[in-house]
C-alpha cells in the first residue's frame, strides 16, 4: 500500500465523519473485497456475505463518530464484520440451519465466478471451506484474520473483543483443529460440499 | 516473542497436516462481491434513511395520539372536581364555614365567661380548652383500645 492511499483515506473518513455519503462511497469501493471476502469465509454463502458486507458498511457509516481517527481504518472495519458475521451464524445456529443445508441451496448467479476460477482452484476453496466450518465463529474469525489479513494478535483481539492470550489460545486450537481436518481429508464430505455459485477471485 | 511462545509455534509447524492446512488457507483467494456492491450500498443506504424517516413520523403520530388520549383520560378523570376555578371557589366557602364555626365558638365562650373579669375569663378560657382536649384524648384513646388494638390483636 503506497504512502498516499492513507492520506487520502484520512482525507474521506474526514469528509464522511461530517455526512459526506460520497466520501463513505469511496471508502467502501476501497474496502469491498476485503470485507466481502471476510464474510463469505465466515458465512459461506454468497447472497448471505453480500448482506453482511452492505450492513457492516451501513454499521460503519452510522458509527463512523465511535472511530479513533488515530487508528487504522481497516482493522476497524473488519472487526464490525467479524461481529456481525458471528451474530448471524449464532441466529443461524438458533434457526437451526445448518451449513449442510445451505449447501443443498441454489446460490443465485450474482457473484459469479471468474474465469480464472479453475475446477483445481475451486477443489481447493470448497476444501478450506470445509475446514473453516468446522470451527466455532470466533475461532473461525481469528483464523481468517489472521490468514488472510495478517492481523497481529492483539488486532485481532480488539476486533474480536478477546484479550491477547485468549487470542492465542483459540488460534492454537484452531490451528490442531484445522490439521485433524486437513489430515481427517474426508473426501466424501468433501465431494458432497459443492458450493455451485462461488464468488469471483479478482 | 518469548522462547515459549517460539517453542510452540515450532511444535505446531510441526503438526502433521498443519503446514498443508495452512498452505491452502493462505493460497485461497481473496474473493469479490458482484460488480455494483458500491452502488447497492448507497442504494440501500437511501432506502434504510427513507425507512427510519417512515419510522420518525410513525413514532411522532403515534406520540401525538397516545399524549392526546393520555389527556382526554386525564381530563376524564379530574371532570368531577370541575374547573380551577370553581375549586378555589369551593375551598374559599369551606374556609368561610370553618371561620363561622369559630367564631360560634368563641361567641359560646364569650357566653359563658363574658361576665366574668378578665384574669378569670382567661383561665376560664384555658380550663374550656383543658376541657375540650382532655376529652379529645380520652376519645381518642377510646377509639384506639376499641377499634385499633382489637383489630391488630385479631378481634
Amino acid at each position: 500500500m503506497t504512502p498516499e492511499v492513507p492520506i487520502e483515506e484520512a482525507r474521506w473518513l474526514a469528509r464522511a465523519r461530517e455526512g459526506d455519503e460520497r466520501a463513505f462511497a469511496l471508502l467502501v469501493e476501497a474496502y469491498e473485497r476485503p470485507v466481502f471476502n471476510l464474510c463469505y469465509r465466515m458465512l459461506w454463502d454468497a447472497p448471505e456475505a453480500e448482506d453482511a458486507a452492505q450492513e457492516t458498511f451501513l454499521k460503519a457509516f452510522r458509527g463512523l463518530h465511535r472511530h479513533d481517527p488515530d487508528r487504522p481504518f481497516r482493522p476497524w472495519l473488519l472487526s464490525i464484520a467479524s461481529h456481525h458475521c458471528i451474530d448471524r451464524l449464532r441466529r443461524r445456529r438458533l434457526r437451526q440451519t445448518s451449513l449442510e443445508d445451505l449447501q443443498g441451496e441454489d446460490v443465485p448467479a450474482a457473484p459469479t465466478p471468474g474465469p480464472e476460477a479453475t475446477a483445481l482452484e475451486r477443489e481447493q476453496s470448497r476444501r478450506v471451506q470445509q475446514m473453516l466450518a468446522g470451527l466455532a465463529p470466533k475461532e473461525r474469525a481469528a483464523v481468517v484474520l489472521r490468514y488472510w489479513y495478517d492481523l497481529s494478535y492483539v488486532e485481532i483481539g480488539q476486533a474480536l473483543s478477546l484479550s491477547e492470550s485468549a487470542v492465542k489460545s483459540r488460534l492454537h486450537r484452531a490451528r490442531r483443529q484445522l490439521a485433524d481436518l486437513w489430515r481427517a481429508g474426508d473426501e466424501k464430505a468433501l465431494a458432497a460440499g459443492g458450493r455451485q455459485n462461488e464468488p469471483s477471485a479478482a | 516473542m518469548n522462547p515459549q511462545q517460539l517453542e510452540r509455534d515450532r511444535r505446531e509447524l510441526e503438526l502433521p497436516g498443519w503446514a498443508e492446512a495452512k498452505a491452502a488457507l493462505q493460497a485461497a483467494p481473496m474473493l469479490s462481491p458482484a460488480v455494483g456492491f458500491s452502488r447497492r450500498w448507497r442504494l440501500l443506504l437511501t432506502a434504510q434513511r427513507a425507512r427510519h424517516a417512515r419510522l420518525q413520523s410513525l413514532w411522532s403520530l403515534g406520540l401525538t395520539l397516545g399524549g392526546a388520549l393520555a389527556a382526554l383520560a386525564v381530563w376524564t378523570l379530574l371532570g368531577p372536581l370541575g374547573a380551577p376555578a370553581d375549586m378555589a371557589v369551593e375551598l374559599a366557602v369551606r374556609a368561610a364555614a370553618w371561620g363561622r364555626g369559630l367564631d360560634l365558638l368563641l361567641g359560646l365562650a364569650d357566653a359563658l365567661l363574658g361576665a366574668l373579669p378578665l384574669v378569670l375569663r382567661a383561665l376560664g378560657g384555658l380550663g374550656l380548652l383543658f376541657t375540650l382536649g382532655w376529652l379529645s384524648a380520652l376519645w381518642l384513646a377510646s377509639l384506639y383500645r376499641l377499634s385499633v388494638q382489637e383489630i391488630r390483636n385479631g378481634g
